[in-house]
């Protein structure tokens, strides 16, 4: 018989929505997205559709720096995607 | 503004000797029923001593042989609505006033009917000649009526420029007053539209407060009340006669399907909803059985109104045998619409609060559901808009 553990859950207040998840990205000698790994996948970029580029909160000790790539993979699914340019880790991320 | 009263008097009378002319020449006596009450509503010339109000006892001591009637009010509005009808195809400003009395706008249709005289003719002729329409012409509504009044059956007659003079013999009884202010007016010595315009208008609105002073004015010839247009509601009506009365409500049932299945097939209705029926049906010795049934979602097929009818005629106690019946269909839209709660959100949000305790008592902690709100919707950080939170109903 499995117990009903009774343990609480997470009782955060509140909770962030559309939080960064880390992506693989092979990029180019420009850093810009060549392919991605999507679920041990290689999906190539078909096309960059839109650049943009955030800089916010530089007086922290953790600033938000940020190069968003909005992009159609070669399968035809669109993603955003953001190089952090801080820690150069790739994120993937909606909205 | 020119306007002419179309009057028809005694129009209960003359509507039951259309549908039966055996009844003409005949002393017909009309009731109707105020409670346990009953008391005339019309009566023919040929019941003489009888008037409307008069209770029935009265009226059969007075007039022998009379033939007594049960009210046919639905029947009467009908009739009275043709009339309108024809009467709105002559002139586009019509305004039902009471049963057998409505006010046409005159303006501008001299010159389309070649003058004022065939314009009056064609009103004559919107009307049945066997209810023998009476009309006045006069600038307001009131001179208008009394004109009317004045005229004989079949004829017009036309208010003079002095309204105020010609108004000044007539009684007082023809104002819209009630009853008690009729009254109250004879006893002062008031008994001419003349005297009660001899006085000043404060004495007068003092007495009877607004009704005196609308009376005042009136009787003065002084009616600036516009004309409020009769808005023709689109029905679609279809009627059927029982072999024999019937009771049973199989029979009732099967009656409102055929019915139902003649007016969804209609050109005026194929295609649209509607959201309100009416059924009727005459009883034998008794007065007709009228009910109006409103659907809370409007109904575009014969299959979904019956299903709707159905159950609240299971509970419907019927006063007799049911002779005929006849099903009028109104509120025809091109769209169908939900008739929602008012309660609905409270409801709703009980409903979350109960499921929230349950689940509360089942986990052992506080249920982890939660509402999505706008946090900095204008942020550049896309994690930064919205945010999710405990949810509390």
């Amino acid at each position: 018989m499995v117990q009903n553990p009774r343990e609480a859950a997470s009782s955060s207040p509140i909770r962030s929505l559309n939080l960064p998840a880390p992506i693989q990205v092979e990029e180019d000698a420009h850093q810009r997205p060549l392919a991605i790994s999507l679920r041990r996948r290689r999906l190539g970029v078909a096309s960059v559709d839109d650049l943009w580029e955030i800089d916010e909160e530089w007086w922290r000790e953790n600033p938000i720096v940020r190069r968003y790539y909005q992009l159609t993979t070669e399968d035809g699914r669109p993603m955003t995607i953001f190089r952090d340019l801080v820690s150069g880790e790739w994120y993937r991320q909606g909205g | 503004m020119n306007i002419a009263c179309v009057l028809i008097t005694h129009l209960p009378v003359k509507a039951e000797q259309r549908r039966d002319p055996a009844l003409l020449g005949r002393p017909v006596v009309i009731t109707e029923s105020f409670g346990s009450k009953q008391v005339v509503l019309d009566s023919s010339p040929e019941a003489r001593g009888v008037t409307a109000g008069m209770s029935l006892q009265e009226a059969v001591s007075r007039s022998k042989d009379t033939v007594l009637l049960r009210a046919d009010e639905p029947y009467y509005d009908s009739v009275f609505t043709e009339m309108l009808t024809s009467l709105e195809g002559r002139s586009p400003l019509v305004e039902k006033a009471d049963l057998g009395c409505a006010y046409v706008g005159l303006d501008g249709l001299e010159a389309m009917y070649g003058g004022e005289a065939r314009l009056i003719t064609s009103l004559l002729q919107a009307v049945p000649h066997q209810f023998n329409p009476r009309i006045g012409v006069a600038t307001g509504k009131f001179p208008a009526y009394v004109a009317a009044v004045t005229s004989s059956g079949g004829r017009a007659s036309k208010a003079p420029d002095d309204v105020a003079g010609f108004l000044k013999e007539f009684s007082i009884d023809l104002l819209p007053l009630s009853w008690q202010n009729k009254t109250r007016l004879h006893h002062f010595g008031l008994h001419t539209l003349g005297q009660l315009a001899a006085l000043p208008a404060g004495s007068i609105q003092a007495q009877l407060r607004a009704e005196g002073s609308r009376a005042w004015a009136l009787a003065k010839g002084i009616d600036p009340s516009p004309l409020a247009s009769w808005q023709h509601e689109e029905v679609v009506a279809e009627f059927l006669t029982f072999p024999s009365p019937t009771v049973t409500q199989h029979a009732i049932l099967t009656a409102l399907a055929t019915l139902l299945g003649r007016a969804f097939v209609r050109p005026e209705i194929k295609g649209r909803y509607v959201r309100t029926a009416t059924i009727e049906s005459r009883i034998v010795r008794h007065t007709p059985w009228v009910k109006h049934f409103p659907f809370k979602e409007s109904v575009g097929s014969k299959e979904r109104a019956l299903f709707s009818l159905k159950s609240r005629l299971d509970n419907l106690q019927l006063p007799g045998p049911l002779e005929d019946m006849k099903l009028t269909l109104g509120g025809i839209t091109g769209e169908s619409g939900i008739q929602s709660s008012l309660f609905s959100d409270v409801r709703k949000r009980e409903q979350l609060k109960e499921m929230m305790r349950q689940l509360e008592v089942l986990l052992g902690c506080k249920a982890p559901i939660y509402q999505m709100k706008e946090v900095e919707p204008w942020s550049r950080i896309p994690e930064r808009r919205q945010a999710l939170v405990l949810f509390d109903p």
